[in-house]
């Protein structure tokens, strides 16, 4: 499960109307090895944005035309998980509030240290990719649990629910034979090492 | 025509010999004719009426007395009568055409009677000449007509009443008045059908008292009357009793005359004078008239205060004594020549002489009023305060400039907030290019024009934070400090009147404690008024922010040091003990949304009026924040 920095590389994505703060940025990041990429505008960024880049949004909150809440309204109606730190003035405080309540990853008032900038940049990169094993991990549990047949699906949810074989055998009427090959496909199909194993699987599908 | 005698008359010689006495001494004409109209017997009167002799009538038909048609018609009217019995004038009399032997016609009242006979019926025929009274009858009529038509003519209304109080008489007048046909009217109760009802118990009472002679008939009245239609007039009445020959009251006559338009009329022209009268006497202008030699006949009381004299002492004095002697002669002339006619108004500057020798400067505007014959009566003029009106116009621009200013100000929080916003951006910039080239500097990979692009665009950076420094020194540069004596509790009431709307609107009531004859300051009021304005606003937040609703008081004293302090005191949270230090340092706030420019701004302008802006927690809860300004010893 290590499915990133095959086909992309983790960008940190700067959206700013100033092209001075935009470029001094992208240069900070350069100067840390990490690869940045400038938006002019919130339009521009969402034109170009691909919710299978991982990475990191860096946006100023108070820009003409779209403003970054409104950005991350988007954001958050396209259901995308890409982490954000805002940027924001002085006195821009409620806003930001509000912009955490919205689901931002943080926020950091202009002008600002160099090094508070690049840990919150850090721990959303972090963020971003633990967000992005989980979001694979429950699409692989997806994918195996619609391998499943109706009735072995059937079997494995009276097993998930802690019923031993004999009573599933009753529960569907069937022998406690046929039952025990069933639990065998599932545990093969689901690939669980074992019983908990498969109940923390069903858990996180459930979850995601 | 037919009549008829018995026969028998030899049986009734005596009877005979009285019926012809009868016939010969009748004053009426009386003719007797058999079945088929032959005139048989006629008397004396008869032949003198027509004109006959006895033998050109006797045997002839009796159509011989009458004129066509009716001669034509009389033999077939017998022929019937004889067929069916039906008769149209035996035993009722009527007018008929005689003719004479000579031709003319006159009217006579005819009377027939029918004599049953063995063999036939006769007829006599009983005649009177009735041209004389014909002739009376017509004068009659035309007397009749005559009245009647003055009647109709009349501009007024004619009514007659009977004792009952009803209408024996209405002219045409009166008719359409009421709206009715005569005929309707005649015979109705008058006070029922046409008094307006809440005048009816009055006049029926009364008219019930004159006719039994309790009281007398007014010569004139006047009451409303109502019409068909429900409408009201007013009727003014001249009346007179119609009394019998016993002198016992049998009606009343009256004429009567509509006035309700020109009462109207009148009534609005009362209205109108009275409207004058006020608008005269309480014209804001000063305002007067006088006679064609310029002697006052009425001053309003604006006039009066205006010149400091009673409006009764001015009656009867010259206007001219009003003007100041340089201008006289001047006034003078000018009104003499409006008189003459040369010109109709008169409009001019001039200097009034008020009782208390002040020069007052004015503008007087006359007008002349004509009689009906466009003959010269009277001026009226009007006199309007000049001096006053430079002064008010000169305060009201003042402090309007002045409010304007303030208003300014207290948009200065938002304005930082954008300047702000325009400084953060370049020292975004700068600090982070700085931070990055020196990352890069330390990394080892960094080429040279990395760092030397870096650099400049610090340069640039930095410039450009520079220049938005510049537009706000220019901006603030734009109103010149000035330095006035000021009254402080002035300036402190005018600050109040705008704060105290974001006041009320946060349920805070400004009070002002203000020590009172404190000498003046020398300062610009523009930036005093902010520094209030702002620690007023400061105090509001506070009480907002935590939730409090206690009066914020500002005090005005003078200190033992002989300088002014005036202080801002309110009931919130007071300043925070971490925030002590830095009250005054720019950028420092508690609010937030706040700048943490206000106080620091304050100081600084306080500091340039030679003052000090200070502050203290209060005991228990609230902070005072207070300045000093110098007063101006030097006046």
């Amino acid at each position: 499960m290590r499915p990133r920095e095959t086909e992309h590389r983790t960008t940190v994505f700067i959206v700013d109307d100033d092209a001075p703060v935009r470029d001094s940025l992208s240069m900070l990041m350069k100067s840390v090895g990490l690869e940045a990429e400038t938006f002019a505008s919130a339009m521009e960024f969402l034109e170009s944005y691909d919710a299978d880049r991982p990475g990191c949004l860096v946006l100023d909150i108070r820009m003409p035309g779209m403003s970054g809440l409104e950005l991350q309204e988007q954001l958050n109606s396209m259901h995308a998980i890409i982490p954000i730190i805002f940027i924001t003035g002085h006195g821009d405080v409620p806003m930001a509030v509000s912009a955490i309540q919205h689901g931002a990853a943080d926020f950091i008032q202009k002008p600002f240290r160099d090094q508070d900038l690049l840990d919150r940049i850090n721990k959303a990169l972090e963020q971003d990719q633990h967000n992005r094993e989980t979001l694979l991990e429950i699409r692989g549990i997806e994918q195996r649990l619609a391998s499943l047949t109706p009735r072995e699906h059937e079997v494995m949810e009276l097993i998930v629910e802690g019923r031993p074989n004999k009573v599933i055998a009753g529960d569907l009427d069937v022998s406690q034979r046929t039952v025990e090959i069933h639990r065998a496909r599932v545990m093969e199909k689901m690939k669980a090492s074992s019983l908990a194993h498969l109940v923390r699987m069903v858990m996180r599908a459930n979850q995601g | 025509m037919a009549a008829g005698l018995p026969t028998e008359q030899k049986e009734l010689p005596h009877a005979k010999r009285q019926f012809d006495a009868l016939l010969d001494a009748a004053a009426d004409a009386i003719v007797i004719i058999d079945h088929k109209g032959r005139i048989e017997t006629v008397n004396p009167a008869a032949l003198r009426m027509f004109g006959y002799e006895r033998n050109e009538m006797v045997g002839r038909n009796v159509s011989m007395l009458m004129p066509e048609p009716f001669s034509c018609e009389h033999d077939d009217y017998l022929a019937e009568y004889r067929r069916t019995g039906h008769a149209r004038i035996i035993g009722k009399g009527r007018e008929v055409i005689g003719l004479r032997n000579d031709g003319s016609t006159f009217p006579l009242d005819l009377s027939i009677g029918e004599v049953q006979d063995s063999v036939a019926p006769r007829f006599v025929g009983i005649m009177r000449d009735i041209t004389a009274r014909k002739e009376v009858e017509k004068a009659l009529q035309f007397e009749r007509d005559r009245a009647q038509g003055y009647l109709d003519l009349a501009a007024v209304i004619l009514l007659g009443l009977d004792q009952d109080g009803r209408i024996r008489l209405i002219n045409k007048r009166g008719c359409e008045l009421l709206g009715y046909e005569e005929h309707e009217l005649l015979g109705c109760d008058w006070i029922d059908n046409c008094i307006r009802s809440d005048d009816k118990p009055g006049i029926s009472r009364l008219f019930r008292k004159l006719v039994e002679g309790e009281a007398e008939l007014p010569d004139n009245s006047e009451n409303w009357v109502v019409t068909r239609s429900g409408k009201t007039r007013l009727i003014t009445w001249k009346n007179s009793v119609i009394r019998d020959e016993s002198g016992a009251i049998i009606g009343t006559l009256s004429s009567g005359e509509d006035v309700t338009d020109r009462r109207h009329t009148a009534e609005q022209l009362r209205q109108r004078e009275e409207q004058l009268e006020l608008v005269f006497q309480n014209a804001p202008l000063g305002t007067l008239t006088m006679d064609l030699e310029f002697g006052l006949q009425s001053a309003n009381s604006a006039l009066s205060r205006m010149i400091g004299i009673l409006e009764i002492d001015l009656l009867g004095r010259s206007f001219l004594d009003l003007i100041h002697p340089d201008q006289r002669e001047g006034l003078a002339s000018q009104l003499g020549r409006m008189v003459a006619g040369e010109h109709t108004t008169l409009s001019r500057q001039t200097r009034l002489l008020p009782r208390d020798d002040r020069e007052l400067l004015a503008r007087l505007s006359v007008g002349v009023v004509h009689d009906a014959d466009q003959r010269p009566k009277f001026l009226i003029g009007q006199i309007e305060d000049l001096t006053e009106r430079i002064n008010s116009g000169r305060e009201a621009r003042q402090l309007r400039d002045r409010l304007t200013q303030v208003g300014r100000l207290s948009t200065m929080g938002e304005m930082a907030a954008s300047i702000a916003h325009e400084i953060n951006q370049p020292l975004t910039a700068v600090a982070t290019y700085a931070q990055a080239g020196k990352r890069l500097l330390d990394s080892g990979r960094a080429d040279l024009p990395d760092i030397s692009n870096t650099l400049e665009q610090i340069g640039q950076q930095a410039q450009r934070a520079g220049d938005v420094i510049r537009s706000l020194r220019r901006f603030l540069r734009q109103r010149k400090s000035s330095r006035e004596r000021l009254a402080v509790n002035d300036m402190i009431r005018e600050v109040v009147l705008l704060a105290d709307v974001d006041a009320r609107a946060h349920n805070v009531e400004l009070r002002l404690d203000l020590q009172d004859d404190l000498p003046a300051v020398v300062a610009d009021p523009v930036q005093v008024q902010q520094v209030i304005l702002n620690l007023i606003r400061n105090g509001l937040d506070a009480l907002r922010e935590n939730g409090v609703a206690d009066p914020i008081i500002i005090y005005s004293r003078l200190r033992p040091d002989n300088k002014i302090e005036i202080s801002v005191e309110d009931a919130g949270p007071g300043v925070a003990t971490e925030m002590l230090e830095r009250v005054f340092s720019p950028f420092q706030t508690s609010k937030a949304d706040g700048m943490g420019m206000g106080l620091s701004i304050s100081r600084s302008i306080i500091a340039a009026h030679g003052g000090t802006l200070g502050f203290e927690n209060l005991p228990g809860k609230g902070a005072r924040f207070y300045f000093s300004l110098p007063t101006s010893v030097l006046g």
